[in-house]
């Protein structure tokens, strides 16, 4: 199993245990967590779409490990 | 004559014409009431606009000229000028241009005058002017200048028509007679009510005069203390935004988890985009300087064909042909993306910041420089978002909201985007800035060259 630690702007420090097949929109569906119009990071590589719905494994993370899963808000820089 | 008691030279009416009796000229009522009766009889204003002669008495000395005092008179604004010797000087003489002496016939005014005192007279018709020389005024030589003032006033008076009354004015005195005297001058006012309507003149809105002048100075207070409030409220908005950071960062330093020796490091080893320029240290605590490496790719692609397909949208006006095609094909077609840098600044764990004007110095020829943060170290709405996650803690979020800042370019920026299209092309060959959607880093200029030539193929290919 995988210790996934999820942070986002609405859950802070959650820990999930999660096997290897399973992807982080399954992961932040089970918290209630929307990414829509977020920046996705696993372990500091930010996930485009695509990886959002592939697996752990094929992210290469494997059984045993700890991640961190983290979301962040798509700001904008101001405007003048 | 004796000293007359008239209406026209009453207490009412000298307070209603505001001259004080002490300031007749000459201290001479007779005069005064003269001339009064004159200014009224010939002014077809109401009483109140009336305007009465200005009388300028004084001695002379033998030392100026006559054409002196008369240049004085013409540019004065005095109607009568009597100058009286004192000191037993020669009756000085006029011979300025304009003037006429009033000593030979058909006016020998002069002549009539020196019957009581030696006098010399000079009347400017055209200034509207009399300027009279005399050796001692003395009560009959008033009342000689009374009877022949027509005279000298040939402006009021022309060809000597009198009336009536006017010649029994000039019998009246000439003859001594006050009660006549008397009641010809008085007849010009003697309906009229001066004490009621200088009364009126002076009490009617007495008290708004009064309420007028209070209300500006209590305006002009009333402002000068809301711009002093407004002051101190600034003071006092600075002073409380001063605070919010202070406990923005006491919040972050008493969340910040413990035992963090290693977890910074373990962020910063994983997070491969961020990477270390500079550490401070100082007396409160320890400032790193950290860049991220990440391409732009958070934009609203619908906000950049608004502004393309705009010919007159500041995009249009200030990008070159070739740049606009570059910013195209990499927002629109998303046949490529632009590598940046950008610069943070992270304190102790407990606030952090964009930095302008930096960069590490390795990536200036893979990297633009990131236009929000390079340029004006503005965080726009991630700033928000990174003191929320310092005041509670999560260092970690606000580094990786930071990166999210550094993937964002906001089209509704005119002067940021302008900015950022200026340094493309100023690295059209030199940076190879671009990744292509085959994976290749190339220099904007190459990269035009592959979409060209891309976009030729896919027609020939159909």
């Amino acid at each position: 199993m995988i210790k996934v630690i999820v942070k986002t702007n609405t859950v802070r420090g959650r820990e999930v245990t999660a096997d290897a097949e399973t992807t982080p929109a399954e992961i932040f569906a089970d918290l209630g967590v929307s990414v829509s119009g977020t920046s996705v990071n696993l372990d500091g590589v930010i996930l485009t779409a695509t990886d959002l719905n592939s697996s752990l494994e094929a992210l290469g993370i494997h059984d045993g490990a700890t991640v961190n899963l983290n979301s962040v808000i798509k700001a904008d820089g101001a405007l003048r | 004559m004796d000293y007359i008691q008239s209406k026209i030279t009453s207490a009412e009416a000298n307070t209603f014409f505001g001259v004080e009796r002490n300031s007749f000229p000459l201290n001479s009522s007779t005069l005064e009431a003269t001339l009064r009766y004159i200014a009224i009889s010939h002014s077809s204003e109401p009483m109140e606009k009336v305007k009465l002669f200005n009388v300028y008495c004084d001695s002379f000395s033998g030392r100026n000229y006559g054409n002196d005092y008369a240049a004085s008179a013409e540019e004065g604004n005095h109607d009568i000028c009597i100058y009286e010797s004192r000191s037993g000087a020669e009756l000085p003489f006029v011979d300025r241009s304009g003037w006429t002496s009033m000593d030979t016939p058909p006016y020998p005014v002069a002549p009539f005058l020196s019957r009581a005192s030696a006098t010399n007279v000079f009347v400017n018709a055209d200034a509207k002017r009399v300027l009279v020389f005399v050796k001692r005024t003395t009560d009959k030589w008033i009342d000689l200048f009374c009877a022949i003032i027509f005279r000298v006033l040939p402006w009021i008076f022309p060809n000597d028509n009198l009336t009536d009354q006017e010649k029994a004015f000039s019998k009246a005195i000439n003859s001594g007679n006050v009660n006549a005297f008397t009641e010809i001058v008085d007849s010009v006012c003697k309906d009229y009510d001066f004490k009621a309507t200088m009364m009126r003149k002076v009490l009617v809105n007495w008290g708004s005069g009064y309420k007028d002048t209070q209300i500006r100075n209590l305006r002009s207070q009333y402002d000068d203390y809301q711009n002093r409030i407004n002051s101190k409220q600034t003071e006092i908005n600075n002073l409380l935004d001063q605070l919010s950071a202070i406990n923005t960062n006491l919040d972050a330093l008493l969340n910040a988890p413990d035992e963090e020796s290693t977890a910074l490091f373990d962020f910063f080893q994983k997070h491969k985009q961020l990477g270390i320029y500079h550490v401070i240290k100082s007396s409160s605590g320890q400032t790193l300087q950290y860049y991220v490496d990440e391409t732009i790719e958070y934009y609203d692609d619908e906000q950049f064909l608004r502004l393309y397909n705009n010919p007159s949208s500041f995009f249009c006006q200030s990008a070159t042909p070739e740049v606009k095609k570059i910013f195209y094909a990499i927002f629109a077609q998303q046949r490529g993306v632009f590598r940046s840098e950008a610069m943070f600044s992270l304190t102790n764990l407990s606030s952090l910041s964009a930095v302008s004007g930096t960069r590490c110095g390795s990536l200036n020829d893979t990297r633009l420089p990131h236009p929000h943060i390079y340029h004006h170290a503005c965080l726009g709405s991630n700033r928000d978002q990174i003191v929320s996650y310092m005041r509670s803690g999560d260092w970690d979020l606000a580094i990786e909201q930071s990166i999210a800042a550094a993937k964002n370019i906001n089209f509704g920026d005119s002067v940021v985007i302008r900015e950022m299209l200026n340094d493309v092309r100023n690295r059209m060959d030199t940076c190879r800035c671009i990744i292509a959607d085959n994976g290749k880093e190339m220099t904007p200029r190459e990269f035009l060259a592959y979409i060209e030539t891309n976009n030729e193929e896919g027609v020939q290919n159909g």
